[in-house]
């Protein structure tokens, strides 16, 4: 489950990179970059506490 | 991708000088906001105030850690935002991070401000309301760090007091600073050289003479450093350091010699 919950993690933590990147190539618009940074946000909040429990 | 360089010169780090009042900063500057900003704290050891309850003494190096990578990442960020903010609008020159994020990348960008004031600010509340406590015994920590806390957002809300900060954060670490040398140099030097730590307990006396003598000098020095030689406040940590270190091994050895007030008081 843990595992499950860090890949989760670093995929929330790749939404709110990888946009900008496509945002600056000209690949996505301002509407999805800001959706995208936003679910990865959650995301990573999300995941991040349960993930960190127990250590 | 490959013009970034390019536009990152012309449009982000361009050079020229800086708005009316405000200092113009160098690499040498954010290098040393990297790894002094936070002087007070770190290299002045209220860290430990939360560290105390560290499972590992590993955890310590999260102050190197955080001060380097994530003060580096805070500039680069930051000046981003606001070359963004100049491109969009060039007579906006207020320096505001939530507008200046929210703009950016919306909600996610706003929310991201809350967190890092909230996570930043928690450590030093509750230093604030161990040390309220101390001076106040008795009182309610919650109570008290409320307190705190409430000033704090109190004074945030105006904008001539929180554009000031760098200055405050330089000097108040300043401050500080010397104290975090003094327990350093008593924890793992002084017996090295023959002379007790925690002088004033082992003692029975109120007051270290060495360690005050330090810290008033090595504040003194440090305003000859900034006042006559002209170093600015930002780069004062780092001398400060050492100064207020070295004084305090030096004023020890006197201080103690032959083991000072040590030989007629009782040593625990």
């Amino acid at each position: 489950m843990k595992l499950v919950l860090r890949i989760l993690c670093g995929v929330a933590l790749a939404l709110t990179i990888v946009p900008s990147c496509l945002k600056y190539a000209g690949n996505v618009s301002d509407e999805w970059l800001k959706a995208l940074m936003l679910i990865g946000t959650f995301v990573w909040f999300a995941a991040v506490i349960p993930a960190g429990r127990g250590d | 991708m490959s013009d970034f360089w390019r536009v990152a010169q012309e449009r982000i780090w361009k050079g020229g000088d800086p708005l009316v009042g405000q200092t113009k900063f160098t690499f040498w500057h954010v290098m040393f906001f990297a790894w002094f900003c936070n002087a007070a704290m770190h290299m002045g050891m209220a860290d430990m105030s939360v560290f105390r309850y560290a499972k590992k003494w590993q955890y310590g190096l999260s102050s190197a850690a955080g001060m380097y990578v994530g003060h580096f990442m805070a500039w680069i960020a930051a000046s981003m935002l606001f070359a963004l903010q100049l491109a969009r609008d060039p007579s906006r020159t207020e320096v505001a991070p939530g507008p200046m994020a929210y703009a950016a990348v919306g909600i996610a960008g706003l929310l991201c401000v809350i967190v890092a004031g909230w996570t930043t600010a928690n450590p030093t509340l509750y230093r604030s309301g161990l040390a309220f406590q101390a001076i106040f015994p008795g009182s309610s920590r919650f109570a008290i760090t409320l307190l705190a806390g409430g000033i704090a957002t109190l004074g945030a809300i105006f904008p001539a007091l929180v554009m000031k900060l760098l200055g405050f954060v330089g000097l108040y670490g300043t401050i500080l600073m010397p104290m975090g040398a003094i327990i350093f140099v008593d924890f793992y030097l002084l017996e090295r050289f023959g002379r007790q730590s925690d002088y004033a307990e082992k003692a029975g006396i109120r007051i270290n003479l060495a360690a005050g003598l330090a810290w008033l000098l090595a504040l003194a020095l440090c305003g000859v450093l900034n006042r006559a030689v002209g170093v600015q406040i930002y780069f004062l940590a780092l001398p400060g350091w050492v100064i207020a270190g070295t004084l305090y091994l030096v004023l020890s050895m006197v201080y103690q010699k032959n083991g000072g007030n040590l030989a007629a008081s009782p040593i625990r």
